[in-house]
């Protein structure tokens, strides 16, 4: 599928990771940060992706930059503040083309990479914190991002039911932050825990495409020559505990035309041994198209349009997700329930067990053509600290048995119920043209 | 068979394009060294196609909106079973989309492809509707109709082609509405299948890791070859000036958001191509992240990072756009047609239009590098009467006085906005 990821320490904590595949025509490198994700500290760290990716002392105007990865075939860098588990990683990547494809000859990579390290190591400095006017407009442009996500109500209802399943955990905290602690960063603290980062956090470089990218792990090396590396902070989860008893919020919002439902249902099974068969039990019961809330929920009731699950094992909880009529939300939930009981009896054949392993070892084989989906792949396997091969990672599902699934089925118990419906007046919800009363 | 090989020096690649006797356009690209296949069955045939006649109709006939996207939720189903039972035993991933002008079923898989083909060929060529089949989508529709009301990014740009256009019919919904939808049945269904889903108006696009020779033998077995109908899909006369200046909804959403047209008259084949590129390389030049427009807009707080610029086009439609989301979105419909008319007057940056060249040349590139665009791109292409590489060309070659011209012949008056204010 692709050749094997080649991993080396470049510093305490830092690793430098890389895939060359001359397939490939272009070439990503993602660097990130990967820290605790804290309520008082989520929103100042999610700030730093933002304000370095844009410019840097060579280029501390964003027009400039932006103009001078245009004229390399753009080659753009981006910034994600994400969480994975209980941990926040902060990147910036930058995805630039094969020096072979320029249509005048001109040298893309070795530029594009110094670029990128140049954002990350050499930002905007003025009087011992990063510039005012571009930390105050990333401060808007974050409290933007954070308010937006009301604007996609399935993820809007997916992060809310996130936030009462592990609630009072750090997975539960937004890992944008929140409005009013942005509001509060000063350039000089946004500087100073970058600073921190740079010291303490640990830091994954991951190269993939075409490039041998000794060029990278040169420039990174030397970068992290002047850095000094200690107290390094561990980024870890936890299995997220079940409550005492099942969390159930209702919350209402103006103009809505459906509702969105989200179940969230937790495992028992605290061995990394058990991740196989808990993504497949999630892909039989309601992974995909052949699954069981397909079929059931949504083609012989009619009742949703979408009606998923997903398994996320950094905290051992399943999610059920759907849109619904308010008033069909009992039968839904009730169908959702019984599905899963169903598979917890054992009421499945083997060829729902043989579509649930082919459909994984398809995703994991086409995300192998995908720089993206590589380093995503990548990501989770070390974060997990279970390095392996896309082969490797393939080969753990080939003993899983129909006894592990039903195993897999029966440590999952409802936590939390998370019901997102309208209310008031839907007159306002129709499109007024110039000129109607 | 009439076989051609569509090959580009620049970026090293080609793909076949195969008429078959079938009155099916196959076009085949294989990628090396890629593990995965994506392969699309597409008519032409979208939501604009509301009113038609073939050489067998005595007259047109216009059928309900949203029926096409109808059709495609229907034709998963078989006789027998459902398509989507087929394909879990294979572990492809398998799925179906309607737009303005095509419905497209596709797969992507990393093993067992000749199995998924014969699946995909034969399901989109045997219909089975019945009335109850029918009756059961309805609701399954009315829910995604539903999600999609409630979808503020959705909203804001279907709402501003109703203030874009008078008649054309890309302002009506891709899904219809609960209403519309419900004077939908199997007889309908049937028709618009039958003049729609006759392979002269279908294309099979393949890109990935695939054996040609395979394919072909697969495409010759299970091919059904249908008579060219001499099909007419017919746009009512669409004026040249925009329907409404401003169009206004509330939703519950965190800021408003905004979806701006400039309109153009609609171009066909080649030059809907150059003037694809030509006015994409134009909105991003004036408009977009290297703009001075861009950084000052952005300094001042009135556009984000989600602010984007290009070009909306398709069968009978062409326009510009500008979406995003601000506290002011008039402020930024006034300083963008601002920002067209001084660059009409004074130019632009040929540095900066260069820029952009490349940078647009990147972005194309790129799809070369996915198995998905490139089955995509290949299958586009051949719907709008060009090839896959001809974009890439027409980038390579663009001049900046090409540029300058184009932007002469925008009207920057003739444009719309349409927002969504939070609820």
């Amino acid at each position: 599928m692709t050749n094997s990821l080649r991993r080396e320490k470049i510093a305490d904590g830092a690793h430098f990771n890389a895939v060359s595949d001359p397939r490939f025509k272009f070439n990503r490198i993602t660097f990130g940060f990967l820290t605790p994700l804290c309520k008082e500290k989520a929103s100042l760290y999610a700030l730093i992706p933002r304000v370095l990716h844009d410019t840097n002392a060579n280029f501390p105007s964003m027009k400039d930059l932006s103009n001078f990865l245009a004229s390399l075939y753009n080659a753009q860098t981006y910034f994600e503040a994400c969480a994975l588990g209980d941990t926040q990683f902060l990147s910036i990547s930058m995805n630039f083309m094969d020096d072979s494809y320029a249509l005048h000859g001109e040298s893309i990579a070795v530029t594009a990479v110094n670029t990128l390290f140049d954002c990350l190591f050499h930002p905007v400095v003025e009087n011992g914190g990063f510039s005012p006017a571009t930390v105050e407009n990333c401060k808007r442009l974050q409290i933007e991002a954070i308010e937006s996500e009301l604007n996609d109500k399935r993820v809007y209802a997916s992060n809310q039911a996130k936030r009462i399943i592990c609630e009072g955990e750090p997975a539960a905290v937004n890992p944008l932050g929140d409005a009013e602690n942005t509001r509060a960063v000063t350039p000089e603290a946004l500087y100073e825990a970058y600073c921190g980062l740079l010291k303490n956090a640990e830091i994954e470089i991951i190269c993939v495409g075409c490039n041998d990218f000794t060029d990278a792990l040169a420039i990174a090396k030397k970068e992290f020559t002047s850095i000094e590396r200690v107290n390094i902070i561990p980024s870890e989860s936890a299995y997220s505990p079940l409550k005492s008893a099942i969390a159930e919020k209702t919350e209402l919002l103006p103009l809505l035309n459906q509702s969105k439902m989200v179940l969230g249902f937790k495992t028992s099974s605290t061995s990394k041994n058990s991740h196989p068969a808990l993504y497949l039990m999630s892909l039989l019961y309601g992974g995909t198209i052949s699954s069981k809330l397909f079929l059931n929920v949504r083609e012989r009731l009619s009742l949703c349009y979408y009606c998923w699950s997903q398994i996320q094992t950094t905290k051992g909880f399943m999610s059920v997700s759907c849109g619904v009529e308010e008033a069909n939300i009992e039968k839904a939930k009730a169908e959702i329930i019984a599905q899963l009981e169903s598979v917890k009896k054992g009421d499945f054949t083997d060829d729902d067990l043989t579509a649930a392993l082919l459909y994984e070892q398809n995703f994991i084989k086409t995300s192998s053509d995908s720089l993206t989906s590589l380093t995503a792949f990548y990501l989770k396997r070390i974060y997990m600290k279970d390095i392996k091969s896309l082969e490797e990672y393939l080969k753990s599902y080939d003993s899983v048995t129909r006894e592990d699934i039903i195993e897999a089925a029966n440590s999952m118990t409802l936590d939390t119920i998370y019901i997102l419906s309208g209310v008031g007046d839907d007159v306002l919800g129709v499109p007024q043209e110039e000129g109607d009363e | 068979m009439q076989k051609n090989t569509i090959r580009n020096e620049r970026v090293r690649e080609e793909y076949q394009v195969i008429k078959h006797p079938s009155g099916l356009t196959i076009c085949l690209y294989p990628m090396k060294g890629y593990s995965s296949t994506y392969a699309l069955f597409a008519a032409k045939y979208g939501s604009v196609d509301t009113t038609f006649k073939t050489n067998e109709d005595s007259d047109y006939v216009t059928v309900p909106e949203g029926i096409a996207h109808y059709l495609e939720h229907k034709l998963f189903e078989n006789e027998d079973c459902d398509a989507f039972q087929l394909f879990a035993k294979t572990g492809a991933n398998a799925n179906a989309f309607t737009s303005f002008d095509k419905t497209a079923y596709l797969f992507s898989c990393s093993q067992k492809f000749e199995e998924n083909l014969e699946i995909l060929l034969s399901f989109v060529q045997e219909p089975c509707f019945t009335d109850e089949s029918v009756a059961k989508e309805q609701g399954i529709i009315a829910q995604e109709i539903k999600m999609y009301e409630d979808d503020p990014g959705y909203r804001v740009f279907f709402n501003g082609l109703q203030a874009l256009y008078h008649k054309n019919p890309v302002r009506i919904d891709i899904g219809g509405t609960v209403e519309s939808i419900a004077k939908i049945d199997k007889e309908l269904l049937y028709r618009c299948y039958k003049t729609f889903y006759n392979l002269n108006n279908m294309v099979l696009s393949i890109a990935g890791s695939f054996d040609i020779e395979k394919t072909l033998e697969i495409c010759d077995r299970l091919l059904k070859p249908t008579p060219d109908l001499g099909l007419e899909a017919v746009f009512p006369d669409e004026p040249a000036e925009i329907k409404t200046r401003e169009v206004v909804q509330k939703l519950t959403c965190s800021q408003p958001l905004f979806n701006i047209f400039f309109k153009l008259p609609a171009f066909s084949g080649y030059e809907a191509l150059e003037k694809y590129i030509l006015y994409n390389i134009v909105t991003e030049t004036i408009l977009g992240k290297t703009s001075a427009f861009f950084d000052k807009m952005l300094n001042d707080g009135f556009i984000s990072n989600n602010f984007n610029v290009g070009v909306f086009d398709g069968r009978g439609f062409f326009s510009l756009y500008a979406d995003g989301e601000s506290s002011d979105p008039r402020k930024v419909f006034g300083e963008i047609k601002a920002a067209f008319k001084s660059a009409k007057q004074n130019s632009f940056s040929e540095t900066e239009f260069e820029n952009v060249r490349k940078k647009i040349y990147g972005e194309l590139m790129s799809m070369l590098s996915s198995v998905s665009t490139a089955a995509t791109s290949v299958m586009d292409a051949y719907f709008h009467g060009n090839n896959l590489f001809d974009t890439i060309e027409i980038t390579a070659k663009i001049t900046y006085n090409d540029a300058v011209k184009a932007l002469t012949e925008l009207d920057e008056e003739n444009a719309c906005i349409s927002i969504i204010e939070p609820a």
